[in-house]
């Protein structure tokens, strides 16, 4: 019983240190940033590893996720004969909770394992140690480059995934649900348009970005802390991935929830 | 110059540090020798404030390290270079980027000028012909001679050597000792070198101290070390067992 209250405490300690660093490494790297234009290479460099590397595996998952979507709502619809609803359905899911989710997950996985190992392989080969005995600070050399590319390219890719996810849900319309193709689209831009404005800029969009957004800083801060803490060689570098991917999806759950709560909950949907 | 006044470090049960003493002077090569695993690294490491003593005081180039601020420290930094012992080069960066890194970031010089530092402090440990190699394309002994140019181009007064030669063949452990007493009479920078090689600590030292059980018990010029009565030191210089 000792022991495993013992165990019990040392991990949530664990966590507790954990998560307060990852917090200092985010203020750290706010108060940064206004020496970004020195990193902007470093930067662009960064968007391009972040971003365009992804932007592939990104695209496809997106395609399929619209298709099934589509797919699933559309063939309860079909039984009651609305099946044409999927035009407004598919859009909004995509840009509201699908787009950013999906992109966030997927960037998780792949971006942000790669700057926990990255930058942890760094900590245990003293290369992080060799900086700071530089006066070089980490965070202004590693964390902000990443921190910025991810914050910009989380969104630019979520805006990739909203299209070809509806682009697919209407693929899928078209084929099994014999919704034309057409007027799955005019339907689409009109579930996005806000009411009474001829204009459309959707809500749903926009706050489908600022998701991205929040996602893209929380994932970059949280791989980045996760392997500036790595220690103890290979080992170490494989907790600090896991450690990473880990807390990037429970953090990208929990903003969502929060970010829908108070866009459409708080502010009125 | 380097004053470390009776102190006591442990990482938790472990007592690294006991009363440990320590002075450098100005221009003086210091060997610190003893077995691995003995707290020679911990001991650099409180020189240059990334480990903090539990007990004690830690004076460099009268700075107050352990309770210097912020700012204070990475000024002091600024005027030591450190020679880690893996290298620890950036892994993405060449050869000359990484020589140029301090000196970029801290943007003390133009970029023309840095071009000049980096060339020389690269011809000074005769890797010049190396500039656009990557790291993971040099040896053991590249690796060590370009992270001595870099400990270098920020003109350092003081220069931390931890285990120069560990991994090193004969040779190359040779041609580093060479170089790091060339640095030294060129440079003429304080040092201090840990090691628990011989050949080394009897070619670069000045004096040599050894550390055990957590301080120095004995300390000399390297003709007194050799002769030492103290059983200890017998047994590590000589390899006697009394």
């Amino acid at each position: 019983m000792k022991g495993v209250l013992a165990l019990t405490g040392h991990y949530l300690w664990e966590n507790i240190q954990g998560g307060g660093y990852t917090v200092a490494v985010l203020l750290r790297t706010f108060g940064q940033l206004l020496f970004l234009p020195r990193k902007w290479r470093a930067t662009l460099d960064q968007m391009y590893v972040s971003g365009v590397q992804t932007l592939p595996v990104v695209l496809i998952v997106a395609i399929f996720t619209g298709m099934i979507v589509a797919l699933q709502t559309g063939i309860e619809l079909m039984r009651i004969g609305s099946s044409q609803s999927i035009a407004s359905i598919v859009p909004i899911s995509m840009c509201r909770e699908m787009g950013p989710f999906i992109t966030a997950i997927i960037l998780a996985a792949t971006v942000g394992s790669a700057m926990a190992a990255e930058l942890g392989t760094m900590s245990v080969s003293e290369e992080i140690l060799a900086l700071e005995v530089m006066s070089i600070d980490p965070v202004r050399f590693l964390v902000l480059p990443r921190v910025v590319a991810l914050a910009i390219m989380c969104p630019i890719l979520t805006a990739f995934v909203d299209l070809v996810g509806t682009l697919g849900g209407g693929i899928v319309g078209q084929i099994h649900l014999g919704v034309d193709f057409q007027f799955y689209l005019s339907q689409a831009v009109d579930a996005l348009r806000p009411p009474g404005q001829t204009i459309p800029l959707p809500k749903d969009f926009f706050v489908g970005l600022f998701k991205a957004f929040l996602f893209g800083v929380t994932i970059a801060v949280i791989g980045c802390s996760a392997g500036l803490r790595a220690k103890g060689g290979a080992l170490g570098v494989g907790q600090a991935v896991q450690k990473a991917v880990k807390n990037s999806v429970i953090m990208i759950i929990i903003l969502g929830y929060v970010a829908t709560w108070f866009f459409y909950f708080l502010g009125g949907s | 110059m380097i004053l470390l006044d009776h102190v006591y470090k442990s990482f938790g049960n472990r007592e690294i540090l006991k009363d440990m003493c320590l002075h450098v002077a100005k221009g003086e090569c210091f060997v610190i020798m003893g077995r691995s695993g003995i707290g020679k690294s911990v001991t650099l490491k409180h020189v240059i404030g990334v480990v903090r003593p539990d007990k004690g005081r830690v004076i460099v180039n009268g700075i107050d390290v352990p309770n210097a601020s912020r700012k204070e420290l990475a000024a002091l930094r600024m005027k030591i270079g450190y020679l880690f012992q893996s290298g620890a080069l950036i892994n993405w960066l060449s050869v000359f980027d990484n020589v140029a890194l301090p000196l970029r970031e801290h943007r003390l010089i133009p970029e023309e000028e840095i071009q000049e530092r980096v060339m020389e402090r690269l011809r000074l440990v005769e890797m010049e012909h190396t500039v656009d190699v990557m790291p993971e394309n040099l040896s053991g002994g590249m690796k060590k001679r370009v992270a001595l140019a870099r400990a270098l181009v920020m003109d350092p007064e003081i220069l931390l050597y931890d285990e120069p030669n560990a991994g090193l063949d004969p040779v190359m452990s040779e041609t580093i000792n060479n170089l790091i007493v060339n640095v030294q009479q060129k440079l003429r920078v304080t040092s201090i070198v840990v090691t628990h090689r011989l050949g080394c600590a009897f070619t670069v030292g000045d004096r040599i101290g050894l550390l055990d059980s957590g301080r120095i018990i004995e300390e000399g010029t390297p003709d007194e070390i050799r002769n030492s009565v103290n059983p200890l030191v017998r047994r590590f210089v000589q390899g006697v067992i009394d």
